[in-house]
């Protein structure tokens, strides 16, 4: 029932936003966010749009979980160089 | 472009080296359940199960809204769709499940009006177009849906319409967490919360129960990476001992989480006890109308109390939803019990666990 794909917003009407996911456009409401504005990706359940996506949050996830993997890689490679 | 967020959340690279880590970490049998259909859906589409150490089991647990829904609940669906006069509005996922009696498709094929809504929305607008007529709406859902039910009868008062209602089988997820806790014979060793749940209720919702029975609990996304990084972390938390509770889905997640959709909620619907498919009473875990919105609780506009009924016989969905029991394990599984006959919801629901198993083994 939940789609878990973010969608982006590029209409807004009162209450009622045009949302873009993956090149098909819905209407969704936005009556559940507060600040909802053109051009933030959203996440959409039953026809409301239910949070904002936080660009932020989902880059430095990412970048957190590189720079952990890229580190341990390296330590191994340090404990060859050692060995 | 708007596919945001997805590939990187698919990058294989990435998956290759969180499944080489959790590899190196893994070192005693644990079982770890998720509590979300879509998560249920998402670990078969992606694989995740073949990946993982063989010593880690996922179990499905109480997540799919559908499965979750009481036998008597689905009678009181089939009831109203007998009613005549009255349109029955419900999501896709309910038509098949069979009541005692019948199921919602087969009322429809003799004759009912029942509509497959994509939201309670849509339910709203066929009252409208429909004055003449009583348009219901079946209401089963978590706090993801729950908002959504309650903004749409906010909408329903503003637009003064009175042919609508709602029969409530709501339910919250928190009790249910700690209601198997408690349960005998259930152990779990750790949760993958629900990414969508948690972006309405925020990580504060799990703090009660994960502080009483100290069980690692894990908020996830709905990626590969989402789910292999929520996986580590489990395995992480049981290897050196130290219970927590974490947020691995920040981009949608917060703490609080959306103040304004629990508003929304809590000024239509209260707290109330509900009635769980193989788990029975839960105090305090589901959502009722409040006393100034009970104008449009369908129950009470049309009497409508069905009796407690066994559920159907041989059908372990309820031992599934704690973590008992895995499909294979149940007597009908591929036999009697398939996607096309369908026993018990955990089969007809694409979230449900049975239903997972049968399409992706
Ligand atoms: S296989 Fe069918 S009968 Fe068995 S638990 Fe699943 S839904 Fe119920």
């Amino acid at each position: 029932m939940c789609l878990a794909v973010p969608s982006k917003i590029i209409e807004i009407n009162d209450t009622v936003a045009k949302v873009d996911v993956d090149g098909v456009i819905r209407e969704t409401s936005i009556m559940l966010l507060d600040d909802a504005k053109i051009g933030d990706y959203v996440i959409v359940h039953a026809g409301f749009a239910i949070s904002k996506v936080d660009e932020k949050a989902a880059l430095t996830t990412l970048q957190d979980m590189r720079d952990i993997m890229a580190a341990e890689a390296q330590q191994v490679n340090g404990l060859n160089d050692h060995l | 472009m708007a596919l945001k967020y997805i590939e990187e959340y698919r990058d294989a690279t990435l998956a290759r080296d969180l499944i080489k880590k959790i590899h190196g970490v893994s070192k005693r049998k644990l079982r770890l359940m998720e509590v979300c259909g879509t998560h249920t859906m998402s670990i078969f589409k992606h694989g995740i199960r073949s990946v993982i150490p063989e010593g880690i089991t996922l179990l499905s647990g109480p997540g799919c809204p559908v499965c979750v829904t009481a036998q008597k609940d689905i009678d009181a669906f089939v009831e109203f769709a007998r009613v005549k006069n009255v349109i029955v509005t419900t999501f896709g996922d309910l038509m098949k499940v069979p009541g005692s009696s019948s199921t919602l498709a087969k009322e429809k094929a003799s004759g009912a009006d029942v509509r497959i809504v994509y939201s309670v929305f849509d339910a709203i607008n066929i009252a409208k177009d429909n004055i003449d007529k009583e348009v219901v709406f079946c209401a089963v859902g978590f706090e993801t849906t729950i908002p959504t039910i309650a903004a749409s009868i906010l909408m329903g008062i503003e637009a003064k319409i009175d042919n609508f209602s709602i029969y409530s089988a709501n339910k919250l997820t928190p009790p249910a967490l700690a209601a198997l806790m408690v349960t005998k014979g259930v152990e779990i060793d750790g949760f993958i919360l629900p990414g969508h749940v948690s972006v309405i209720t925020g990580t504060n919702a799990y703090r009660d129960t994960f502080e009483k029975y100290d069980v690692p609990s894990v908020i996830s996304g709905f990626e590969p990476i989402d789910i292999l990084k929520a996986i580590l972390l489990l395995i992480e938390q049981n290897e050196i001992g130290k219970p927590a509770l974490e947020n691995a889905y920040p981009r949608a997640v917060s703490d609080q989480g959306n103040v304004k959709a629990q508003q929304i909620m809590n000024q239509v619907f209260e707290v109330c006890n509900a009635f769980w498919r193989g788990i029975g009473e839960i105090p305090l875990s589901g959502m009722g109308l409040k006393k100034e919105y009970q104008v449009f609780d369908a129950a009470i506009k049309f009497g409508m109390d069905m009796p407690e009924v066994p559920e159907p016989k041989g059908c372990a969905c309820g031992e599934i939803l704690m973590g008992l029991k895995t499909p294979e394990q149940c007597a009908l599984y591929k036999k009697k019990c398939t996607p096309m006959t369908p026993v018990g919801p955990c089969m007809v629901s694409t979230e449900g666990s049975c239903a997972a198993f049968y399409r992706y083994s």
